[in-house]
């Protein structure tokens, strides 16, 4: 019933979409990601709506997930995602732009796994997205 | 009555002043009273000494015509009875006054009289010539017994002498007996009074007016009158024997050494002290009177003068002290005092009245300051709290989003630099595109940003705004920036309004670029803007027919970083709404917006009608 192999990105940047895609490309996860680029698309792929209709109630086996997004921001898909009995326990990384210690506390207190902020520097920003994706997809035991 | 209260105190100073006053009132009456019977009394015996003189006068002129006739000797001496019986009637012509005159010779038998041969009996009382000629002297005969001679009359005889000692003769004299009563009418007897004049033996001699009983009989059987004593002015005050109280007043009536008749004034004493009890009676009912009008009059006037001034007073104190300051004595008249008092405690308390509303005033005012105070406090701090808030979003965005643009500039920059084996100068093209762009985007970021901060500082200076004038103004910017895009606008009238013009351009920039950058996909575009007064408001809208945005987030339309839309769809910072939010709410207005998804949107702002 679930993919339990995806991993479900969360942007609505296009250039940040590519260059994340662009690093998960040269570890061969490019295929496993799939892309919502705002809130509301977060949650249209768990409820299986929208572009996300006809493909099930799938549990990814991470989410990545900005912080700032239209309509719906990262904080909100998150607490979603927490009070949903069944998403409950997906593995939650937040990957945004922020540093703010209020974003990175309330992200915490909301039940993340973890907090990224993207590096500024290209090379560094490939090396955390890769380790990312390597640890979180292939070192990490999902919850059953 | 309270026995401590100002009308009972007021009742007991006046009975103070009026028990003295009628005590006085009672002793001068009562010796006034005294005084009067004694002077009635004293008329009592005047009247009795009058009766006295009148009867002793008829008693002094017998001795004196007796006397003097019998010294005459051819009269009183002669033998010829016949002769003598002749002088005796010729006297008797002369004086009227007697019934009779006679000689008894010393043998006690008669001589002569002048009462003619029809006499039964004797012309005297042969009894009391026989005592005279033992004791030989003017006398008089008692009436009863002996002498009841008709017509009745009063005997006195008088000796005749021979020589020196010898008497020969008397000479015997009989006084018309009425004569003696009506000499007694002519004195002033006081009212319902009875003078009667006595002889030795009690008979009465002369009285008037006359009682029943009449003259002649003796004292003892009058109705009154139980004491007859022959002392000079005695006054006895007693009962009679009818059970009537009355004064008597008695004298003698003395010719010589003997007293031949006594007098006595009887009269009721009702009768007499009558005017002078009925006075003192009246001055004591008058007294009386006087007393009740006095107190009736003191009531009244105390009524008005003291007590419903105090008890004006006492009721406003009362009320007063209760808490209602509108309490007064309405006393308006400045009679006493009392009533100054009265007034005064008007005045008093129409001071205290303002004062405390003085006070109610003063404290509804601080009370009102504080308010404002507290309220402008608040509205500081709530802008301090929105400024701050923003400062926050500000500082924010440099953190979050003006570092987005920068890695995405160094991502596709290391993108040319480390695959040297880009295969063609399209993908080449493109990682400079976007790098540029990106760039391009920083750059709108920060100006924006800066905007933002400037406009959140900027002082306003308020003046009257043309808005038709301004957003056409506006529109036609833009018209030149967006050529070939078909736009229909249509443009209502805009009512005048004041503000910062500066401001208020930058609210028509960012709605109508806004209407125009979501309105992009649309051929033609429609945008329409109006504007209205509704209550003291002036509200302006700009609705297009493009994207729209759902509804449920219409709550983070304004908010400053805030975007419904992707950047890939509509490009944007998400500050232009903060911005026109800050604006509006600078100049004391609201921001609100309508809109379905894929129908189009309306912006609304209003502003007040008088911005202060």
């Amino acid at each position: 019933m679930t993919y339990q192999k995806e991993l479900l990105f969360v942007d609505d940047c296009e250039n940040d979409i590519e260059l994340t895609l662009g690093a998960l490309e040269s570890i061969g996860l490019k295929e496993r990601v799939v892309v919502a680029r705002d809130g509301v698309e977060a949650l249209e792929y768990f409820s299986g709506e929208g572009q996300f209709a006809g493909r099930g109630n799938p549990i990814p086996k991470l989410v990545l997930l900005d912080l700032k997004l239209p309509r719906i921001n990262g904080m909100e898909v998150l607490k979603a995602i927490r009070e949903n009995e069944r998403l409950r326990d997906v593995p939650v990384v937040m990957l945004t732009s922020s540093r703010e210690p209020r974003d990175v506390a309330e992200g915490y207190r909301l039940g993340i796994n973890a907090f990224v902020v993207k590096p500024v520097n290209f090379k560094d920003f490939t090396d955390s997205v890769q380790q990312l994706g390597r640890f979180w997809m292939t070192v990490n035991e999902p919850p059953p | 009555m309270n026995s401590k209260s100002f009308k009972f105190r007021l009742i007991f100073l006046l009975l103070l002043v009026l028990i003295p006053t009628g005590m006085l009132v009672l002793g001068a009456n009562v010796q006034r009273q005294e005084s009067e019977k004694k002077m009635l009394r004293e008329q009592a015996i005047y009247a009795a000494k009058l009766a006295a003189a009148s009867q002793a006068y008829y008693i002094k002129q017998t001795r004196q015509l007796l006397s003097t006739m019998t010294q005459f000797p051819f009269f009183v001496m002669a033998k010829d009875q016949g002769l003598s019986r002749t002088g005796m009637a010729n006297l008797k012509l002369l004086q009227p006054d007697f019934h009779d005159f006679g000689l008894i010779e010393k043998d006690g038998t008669v001589f002569c009289h002048t009462l003619g041969t029809n006499l039964i009996g004797d012309p005297i009382s042969l009894a009391f010539a026989r005592k005279v000629l033992k004791k030989p002297a003017f006398s008089m005969n008692e009436l009863g017994g002996e002498n009841n001679l008709k017509p009745a009359s009063l005997q006195f005889a008088y000796p005749v002498f021979q020589g020196n000692k010898q008497v020969i003769r008397l000479m015997y004299a009989s006084l018309k007996l009425p004569l003696l009563s009506e000499a007694l009418a002519a004195i002033p007897v006081p009212e319902g009074g009875v003078v009667s004049v006595m002889d030795r033996g009690g008979h009465v001699v002369a009285q008037h007016p006359l009682l029943q009983d009449g003259v002649g009989k003796k004292i003892s059987s009058f109705p009154f009158a139980p004491k007859v004593v022959s002392q000079e002015g005695e006054i006895l005050e007693t009962d009679g024997r009818d059970g009537i109280r009355r004064l008597y007043a008695t004298t003698s009536v003395v010719d010589g050494i003997e007293p031949f008749l006594s007098v006595q004034v009887a009269v009721p004493q009702k009768l007499l002290f009558a005017q002078a009890d009925a006075r003192f009676g009246g001055s004591l009912v008058g007294f009386l009177l006087i007393s009740v009008i006095v107190l009736l009059i003191a009531r009244w006037y105390s009524e008005r003068a003291f007590l419903r001034p105090v008890g004006a007073m006492l009721g406003a104190t009362e009320l007063l002290t209760k808490g209602d300051l509108t309490a007064r004595t309405g006393i308006s008249s400045e009679k006493s005092e009392l009533h100054i008092l009265a007034r005064r405690f008007d005045i008093m308390a129409d001071t205290l009245a303002s004062r405390q509303r003085q006070l109610e005033q003063a404290n509804a005012e601080i009370r009102r300051n504080n308010a404002e105070l507290e309220q402008r406090v608040e509205e500081r701090t709530s802008e301090l709290v929105t400024l701050n808030n923003e400062l926050e979003a500000f500082s924010y965005s440099v953190s979050h989003d003006l570092r987005a643009p920068l890695r995405h500039m160094d991502g596709f920059a290391q993108l040319l630099v480390v695959d040297p084996s880009m295969e063609s100068n399209a993908i080449a093209q493109r990682y400079l595109g976007l790098i540029t762009k990106s760039a391009k985007q920083m750059g709108a970021l920060i100006d924006d940003l800066l905007s933002f901060s400037k406009m959140s500082r900027q002082s306003m200076a308020v003046e009257k705004v043309d808005m038709g004038q301004l957003v056409s103004g506006v529109v036609d910017e833009i018209k030149i920036n967006e050529e070939g895009r078909e736009i229909i606008w249509k443009i209502g009238s805009l009512p005048e309004v004041r503000g910062d013009v500066a401001l208020i351009r930058m609210v028509w920039q960012n709605l109508l670029s806004n209407a125009v950058k979501y309105t992009r996909a649309r051929k033609p575009a429609e945008i329409e803007i109006n504007g209205a007064q509704k209550g003291n408001e002036l509200i302006y809208s700009i609705k297009d027919n493009g994207a729209g945005f759902n509804m449920k987030y219409a709550n983070k339309l304004f908010g400053v970083f805030q975007r419904l839309h992707r950047e890939s769809e509509f490009e944007g910072t998400g500050i232009g709404l903060a911005n026109v939010r800050r604006i509006i709410q600078r100049h004391g207005g609201r921001t609100w917006a309508e809109a379905e998804l894929g129908k189009g949107a309306t912006f609304f702002f209003s502003l007040p009608e008088q911005l202060s």
